[in-house]
């Protein structure tokens, strides 16, 4: 089987839309289901390298090796519990238009073992993301796409810039080979290039200080999509940012700036957050600051701690995912994200999924979250980061904070109404919190799992 | 004389010293014009510097065009790099699809505000 079915088959679904616009949901559910056994079938034959060329210097190179596999199996299981969520609402069935585009171009981003390709995927992922924010056709979401074009118009240029310079000085586009001759290329030329990408990408990854703009982009958008773009874009885009970090094989000095980036991002955001009315804001800077803990675990060059990183970005992407629909169900029912909500429904189902998300995020036993930080602090003491350990330490008790301060806003008296949730969406929650919990009971498995896809995103011989 | 003119390095130094202008006035038009439209045609000014530049390094005098055609089925020594005017035209197509998805955003933000300011834009913050 080809790796393209990965790139072609949500693509289809997508354009083929005038056709069977009805039931574009269920084929966009097939497909992921589809997508999930294909990417099982690879297990067993990593690395795969595959090549489709049209005449010798003009091919694509697709790689799937344990870490591609990992993202792809990931972006595909949030897919389908998003589209089982969404199934039954015939009001807001465009959307499946969109997210196949974007698991179209995210399947491609981790995929791709050519640069060129990178980047028309990385525009494709805008595009769809570009629209996805202007889904609502009010002002607040035009003006919210408006600002995601510019930034994006600036981050495109940019990665173009560094491609380009690339190209003039090696000759090549494939990934491989640029590994292998980056550092022949003189001095200045490199660092020209070596910024061009980290704001190109960096805008993207969201890391401070590219990161100013997104949290508007959360306000503007549906809680939906924003769960799409906390556990499905950014992710690809962390995965990305390192992958190509470590394919230019970049020194210690900017792997410890990045670190430095990583505390600031976390701290800034957590503190932010504090002071946010917005939900949907306050969701947000919690992303942004657990993007920050990411950038923290993976520039540190230890294998324990980037196993940790790996786990957390599964782990993440499960919690913002379980904690944006939620919310969505909550917005449905009142028709506002101020955090005066929390205050308003009378659902013990609700509150305990919010409480099972916000723990994790903790960091508190028994949730998923507490083993990931647990291993990347283990990781970070191994390489005596104590400074690192302690902000960690220090900025999640910030976090603590504001997420105690919603759970206890549930708990007070006060006008409650009830809310009827349909059993689809309890079911899809349920499994997300039970998962999250298991992740956090025995983890032993998922552990090894990620720390092989860690291997695989350092490269041995950068450990 | 003209023969002077017709030299690649010539010809490549020219074609520098052009783009770089061109990417002047593009970046001059992203920060200080304050109008969306002008923003985003600023934008695609910035990106055609770039698609010269790139086309342009990789042009050499005594070269052909790299065409395939029913005679000429494969790429050879005596044809420019094909990859660079490959890529440059799939970026030329991405570019004006991201413009034209541009412009509809802010027809359709300027007929609900009636603002195509960029320092009016005040939808979004936290008191909102």
């Amino acid at each position: 089987m080809s790796l393209l079915y990965f790139v072609i088959l949500p693509l289809l679904a997508s354009f083929l839309t005038p056709f069977f616009r009805n039931y574009l949901r269920y084929i966009s559910l097939a497909v992921n289901l589809m997508l999930l056994a294909l990417s099982f079938s690879f297990l067993g034959s990593l690395p795969i390298r595959e090549s489709i060329s049209f005449d010798s210097p003009l091919s694509i190179a697709f790689v799937l090796d344990s870490a591609s596999l990992f993202f792809i199996v990931l972006f595909l299981s949030i897919m389908t519990l998003f589209s089982i969520y969404a199934i039954r609402d015939k009001s807001r069935k465009d959307i499946f238009i969109l997210t196949n585009m974007l698991l179209a171009s995210v399947s491609g981003l981790v995929l791709s073992g050519d640069i060129f390709n990178i980047y028309i995927f990385f525009e494709i992922a805008s595009i769809s993301a570009y629209i996805l924010t202007s889904l609502q056709k009010d002002k607040e979401a035009y003006s919210g796409a408006i600002r995601y074009m510019i930034m994006g118009a600036v981050a495109s240029i940019f990665l173009l810039i560094g491609i380009m310079t690339i190209y003039l000085n090696l000759g090549t586009l494939n990934l491989v080979t640029i590994g292998e001759k980056f550092s022949t290329i003189d001095n200045q030329i490199k660092s020209l290039t070596l910024i061009s990408l980290f704001i190109g990408f960096g805008i993207k990854a969201e890391i401070f200080p590219l990161n100013f703009w997104v949290v508007d982009i959360y306000q503007a958008s549906t809680n939906r999509v924003n769960a799409l773009f906390s556990s499905v874009l950014s992710k690809a885009y962390i995965f990305l940012f390192f992958h190509i970090a470590y394919i230019l094989g970049v020194n210690i000095k900017i792997l410890s700036f990045l670190a430095i980036l990583g505390i600031i991002s976390f701290g800034v955001s957590e503190i932010s957050a504090l002071s946010s009315k917005n939900l949907k804001r306050v969701f947000a800077y919690s992303t942004l600051g657990q993007i920050g803990v990411l950038f923290i675990a993976l520039s540190s060059s230890s294998i324990v701690a980037t196993t940790g990183a790996i786990f957390l970005i599964a782990l993440h992407a499960i919690t913002k995912l379980m904690l944006f629909l939620s919310l969505d169900i909550l917005e449905d029912r009142f028709s506002s994200v101020n955090i005066d909500i929390f205050k308003k429904f009378n659902s013990l189902f609700l509150i305990s999924i919010f409480a099972i998300g916000f723990l994790s995020l903790l960091g508190v036993p028994p949730f998923g979250g507490f083993i990931a930080k647990l291993t990347i602090l283990e990781g970070l003491i191994t390489k005596s980061e104590y400074i690192l350990v302690g902000a960690i330490l220090v900025i999640s008790l910030i976090e603590a904070v504001y997420l105690f301060k919603l759970l206890g806003m549930s708990r007070e008296a006060g006008e409650k109404s009830s809310l009827d949730i349909p059993i689809l969406k309890r079911g899809v929650l349920s499994i997300m919190a039970l998962s999250i919990i298991y992740l956090g009971i025995f983890p032993e498995l998922f552990l090894q799992i990620c720390k092989s896809v860690a291997l695989a995103l350092v490269g041995v011989d950068n450990v | 004389m003209l023969d002077s003119f017709n030299q690649t390095q010539f010809l490549h130094s020219v074609i520098t010293i052009g783009s770089l202008l061109i990417f002047a006035i593009g970046l001059v038009g992203v920060l200080i014009k304050k109008n969306l439209f002008k923003i985003f045609l600023s934008f695609a000014i910035i990106e055609s510097s770039l698609f010269i530049y790139f086309i342009g390094m990789h042009f050499e005098v005594e070269k052909v065009a790299p065409m395939l055609t029913d005679k000429v089925t494969k790429f050879s020594t005596n044809m420019t790099d094909p990859v660079p005017q490959a890529m440059i035209l799939t970026t030329i197509v991405i570019g004006i699809a991201v413009l034209a998805l541009a412009l509809s955003f802010i027809i359709n933000y300027f007929k609900l505000t009636n603002n195509m300011r960029v320092d009016d834009m005040n939808e979004l913050g936290d008191e909102k």
